[in-house]
Parts: C-alpha cells; sequence; structure tokens
C-alpha cells in the first residue's frame, strides 16, 4: 500500500482510526506514569481531634426570684411576675376581637448560656386567661432576634391561633425548636405574641419562658424585658437586676439604721451551669444605693448553697462597702467558695442591708459571674 | 496531504495529549506500589498519629512524623495533604478551625515538658488551614535521607463556642514526586 492511498473499504477507516489513537494513548499513559512520574506516598493517619464540648467562658445569670424582708418581717415575694407560673399574674392593655398586626405583647429574655451550643428541643410556655372569665381570648407568636427583631419563624396565625382560652387559665407550649437551634439565639431571643380577647379587654398573664433543652444541660430563660403593645402603644417594663441602665428594684420595706438579721433580701440567679462543668472565678457584682438622697447604706452578703451557708463576705461590723452617693455603686466580689456545679446551680445570695435614714435602697444589679468549661 | 486529511488526525492526537496530561496526572494524585525494588519511595512513621481530645481555643498539639525516602534517586517535590474523613466544623471553618503546621530538624526532636524542641529547626508548612495540598518547597528529600517532622495543630484562640463539641478524623499524608531520570 502506498502512502496516501485511501483504502478499499471506507466504512472502516474512521474506525481503524480510532482504535490505534486510543491504542496509543493507553500505551502513553502507562509509560508516562511509569517514566516521569515515578512517585510514592504514604499517609500517616492521623486519629480524632475533638474539642471540649462547652468552652471556657464567663456565663453570668441574673436573678428573677427575690425575696424582700427589708422591713424585718416577712419576706415579701418580689419575684418576676412572668416568670414562674403561681398564679401572679400581669394584666395586659386592651387588645381587640380581631388579631391586628400592630397590637402584640414582646418578650425579651434574659440570655447568659454558653455560645454555640446546638438546642435540641426550645418551647414557648405561655400560661394566660381573659381578664374576665366570661370572655374569649387566643394568642399565636412569632420567633424573633431580641437585638435586631429580625422575624425568625411564626407559630400560629390569626385564622389558626396556638392556643385559646374561653375564660380559665390555659397553660401553653409552643415548640419554637425550629427557630432556635443554637444558644447564640437563646441568648438573643424575642417571643412577640399577638393576642385578641372578645370584649376588647386584656389578658392576663401568669408565665412567659422559654424551656431550652441542649445536649449538654436543659434550662429555662426567663423574660427580662415586657413590652405590652396590646394596645398599639409600646409601654416597655425592664426587669431589674439584669444591667446597669438604671432601671433598679427598690425595697418594698425600709432597712434599720443598723444591721439586723431580719433585714435582708435574697436572690436566686438563674443559673444553669452542666453536670461536669469545671468551674473558675466565680464573682458577685452587686449595684446599690440608697433610695433617699443624703441617706448612706451599707451592705454585705452571705452565699448559700440552697439553705446551707457556704461563705459570708463583709460582716455587721464590717460591711462590704456603704454607698453615701445618689449614684449606684457596683461592687465586684469573689465568691471562691462556689466551686461545684450543685453549689453553682442552688445558689442563693442573701444581702443584709443597713440604711442611716432607716428608709429603703435600691438594687440596680445582682450579677453571678461564672467562668466553665465542659470536657 | 489534503487538508481533509490533516484535520482528520486532529481528534486522535487531542485525545492522545489529553490521556498523557490525565495519565501524569493521575499518577501523581494516587498512591501506587513501588515499581521497583529500589525505587524511591517515601515512608512515614508512625502510621498513626495519637488522638487528640477536649481541645480548647489557644490548645496546641504536637506530634512527631518521620518522614524517609527509601531507594535511590530524590525527589522533585514533596507535598503535605490533609483531609478529614470525619468532617466537622473544625476542619470545615477555614478561619477559626484547625490549623496546621510543619517544621522540620535534621536530628530527632527533643522532648521538653509538653513541647518539642529542635536547635536548627526549618519551617517546612507555615500555618493554614488542616484540610488542604501544600508542596513542601523547603523539604528536600534524596533517597537515603530521613527527615524529622514536628507536625502542630492549633485551635485559634478566640474560636467561637460553635466549634465547641466537634470531632475531626484527619488523614495526613505525604506524597512525593520523583525526579526525573536522565
Amino acid at each position: 500500500m502506498r502512502l496516501g492511498r485511501r483504502a478499499p473499504d471506507p466504512g472502516l477507516r474512521r474506525p481503524v482510526r480510532w482504535g490505534v489513537a486510543v491504542g496509543a494513548a493507553v500505551a502513553m499513559f502507562v509509560t508516562t506514569s511509569a517514566a516521569l512520574a515515578g512517585f510514592s506516598s504514604l499517609a500517616s493517619s492521623g486519629g480524632s481531634l475533638s474539642t471540649q464540648r462547652i468552652f471556657a467562658g464567663v456565663r453570668s445569670a441574673w436573678p428573677s426570684d427575690v425575696r424582700d424582708a427589708s422591713g424585718g418581717g416577712a419576706e415579701t415575694n418580689s419575684s418576676d411576675v412572668l416568670s414562674y407560673a403561681d398564679g401572679v399574674t400581669v394584666t395586659t392593655k386592651n387588645w381587640t376581637s380581631a388579631f391586628a398586626a400592630t397590637r402584640f405583647d414582646d418578650f425579651d429574655f434574659a440570655g447568659g448560656r454558653p455560645a454555640g451550643v446546638p438546642v435540641t428541643s426550645a418551647t414557648f410556655n405561655f400560661t394566660f386567661a381573659p381578664s374576665r372569665s366570661n370572655d374569649d381570648a387566643c394568642f399565636y407568636v412569632e420567633v424573633r432576634r431580641a437585638s435586631t427583631n429580625a422575624l425568625l419563624g411564626t407559630h400560629g396565625s390569626a385564622g389558626a391561633p396556638s392556643a385559646c382560652s374561653t375564660g380559665s387559665t390555659v397553660s401553653a407550649t409552643v415548640s419554637i425548636s425550629a427557630e432556635v437551634t443554637s444558644t447564640d439565639i437563646a441568648n438573643d431571643l424575642r417571643l412577640r405574641v399577638y393576642a385578641n380577647n372578645s370584649t376588647n379587654r386584656p389578658i392576663k398573664v401568669d408565665l412567659a419562658s422559654v424551656t431550652v433543652t441542649t445536649p449538654w444541660f436543659t434550662t429555662t430563660l426567663l423574660e427580662k424585658r415586657w413590652d405590652d403593645e396590646a394596645n398599639a402603644a409600646s409601654t416597655a417594663s425592664l426587669w431589674p437586676f439584669v444591667a446597669t441602665d438604671g432601671t433598679a428594684y427598690t425595697t418594698v420595706g425600709n432597712f434599720a439604721t443598723a444591721f439586723n438579721a431580719a433585714r435582708y433580701l435574697k436572690f436566686t440567679p438563674n443559673q444553669a451551669v452542666p453536670t461536669g462543668a469545671t468551674i473558675s472565678s466565680p464573682q458577685v457584682q452587686f449595684a446599690y444605693k440608697s433610695a433617699t438622697a443624703g441617706d448612706t447604706t451599707c451592705w454585705y452578703f452571705e452565699i448559700y448553697n440552697g439553705a446551707t451557708l457556704i461563705g459570708t463576705h463583709g460582716s455587721s461590723g464590717t460591711p462590704l462597702s456603704c454607698n453615701a452617693t445618689t449614684s449606684y455603686v457596683t461592687n465586684t466580689v469573689p465568691i471562691p467558695e462556689v466551686d461545684t456545679v450543685a453549689e453553682a446551680n442552688n445558689l442563693v445570695l442573701k444581702a443584709y442591708l443597713r440604711n442611716s435614714g432607716a428608709r429603703k435602697a435600691s438594687v440596680e444589679l445582682v450579677q453571678v459571674d461564672l467562668t466553665y468549661y465542659l470536657s | 496531504m489534503n487538508l481533509r486529511r490533516v484535520l482528520s488526525v486532529v481528534p486522535p492526537l487531542a485525545l492522545s495529549a489529553a490521556t498523557i496530561a490525565i495519565g501524569t496526572a493521575a499518577a501523581t494524585a494516587t498512591a501506587g506500589p513501588a515499581s521497583g525494588h529500589h525505587s524511591l519511595r517515601l515512608v512515614a512513621k508512625p502510621g498513626r498519629i495519637a488522638a487528640a481530645r477536649l481541645l480548647a481555643p489557644g490548645d496546641r498539639v504536637e506530634r512527631l512524623v518521620e518522614l524517609r525516602a527509601r531507594g535511590r534517586g530524590r525527589f522533585a517535590a514533596v507535598y503535605f495533604v490533609a483531609r478529614a474523613r470525619r468532617s466537622s466544623r473544625l476542619d470545615a471553618d477555614r478561619v477559626q478551625g484547625l490549623r496546621v503546621e510543619l517544621r522540620s530538624c535534621p536530628r530527632r526532636w527533643k522532648r521538653r515538658g509538653a513541647v518539642y524542641t529542635c536547635k536548627r529547626s526549618r519551617l517546612v508548612l507555615a500555618r493554614r488551614a488542616l484540610v488542604g495540598r501544600t508542596r513542601l518547597k523547603r523539604l528536600r528529600l534524596a533517597g537515603g535521607q530521613t527527615v524529622h517532622l514536628r507536625l502542630v495543630v492549633t485551635l485559634p484562640r478566640g474560636s467561637a463556642g460553635s466549634l465547641a463539641g466537634q470531632t475531626t478524623s484527619a488523614v495526613y499524608s505525604f506524597r512525593g514526586v520523583r525526579a526525573k531520570r536522565r
């Protein structure tokens, strides 16, 4: 066969040509691999790299349970009304019989939980009743970020409310697990409740809290800000003790000019330290002043694990500090006796105060800080 | 040769060229057995690196790897490759997640407390995100030579809480590309 001469069968020319090319390519593949790219490799396999379940960090807790014995008599329960299902209720402003986009109540919750922890379930607990037993009332909720008011999700609607009451108290629970997927959201949470009332009257709210479960702990978030916009106008109520924001608690009764074991304020912070956590650097922050200008208020405190006294800071003879000014003074006091999870979760702070004018005192901040991690 | 005939051989030639390229690439990317008794190959010890648990932000983990070139010749390039057999945020987060660094020492590393030291250590892999592939330009390795490597894995200080409770199973490998024979 001469070069340039066509093959006798044109139908075979192309397959043969491709076959030759592919064969040559495969041969080149093999020789190239062997000759040009001689190599070797060996894997050195590492085991797992894993992190602590919760990284070390400062977590703060504030009291919603407050008992006031400033007058020296029986304790007055000054706890946050919205944080406990105890039959003590707040009454909202008037709703309308139809839901309205401008009529709602916002509940913002105190955080303080370790950031970044996945949430396995979250439930909004809402116990309510119409203000009159012969009225009907319903609600549905929106889940929002407190810091930005960004809407995360809605549960129920005007047409299909989350729950209704025909006059009696209803303890409703609404799963908000779809939105509250991590403690980052739980620590920055707002629940917006849209409600109605068949006779355009208020509703009474006994409880507005959020129960959060994570792989490592379960906690209840308690409200720190309630904005009642039932009548489409904002009226915000801040729970004191949570921040140095000027919102303070003024004692029910008058203190005496001398310390007295029967005159105190008792605070139970809403702490949720996971089992097995290692605690360090516990401390109390306490901001206070006299309710009346010109008075001097002094204080010291005791730390309890439940009912058991575990530490005293200052004394009636040597108070921790005194404040003769009209400004709040913040004391930060280490409480090294709190070094177990049980002590942290059952911590009770009992503050003894005296007032030179035998009058009331105001407390702006009660905060317990714990640094902990969970291996 | 007319134009039609010239054009008719272009596709097969292109295929051949592409196959050569794929063959070369596949060869460098795939672990294969040594082609002969004296062929150059890498051996890394230990085969399994001890696990590191309960890492916290700011922690660093040091592990030693002995990398040996067996056979004749030299490597034109050595690559360090780390991948996640089991992935988590620790390797997926390339900013706040785990970082890796390699230093070599001409002699064995000496243990001093919790760290390994070497007077004449050399950085061969600057700190980078754990998962990836980097050519170790400062690592020269010829047949019969051994380098003593210290692998440092760190979790950056200030890593987010969302990196807590995570587990990554990492596989580290060294890949050598043999220099061309002359």
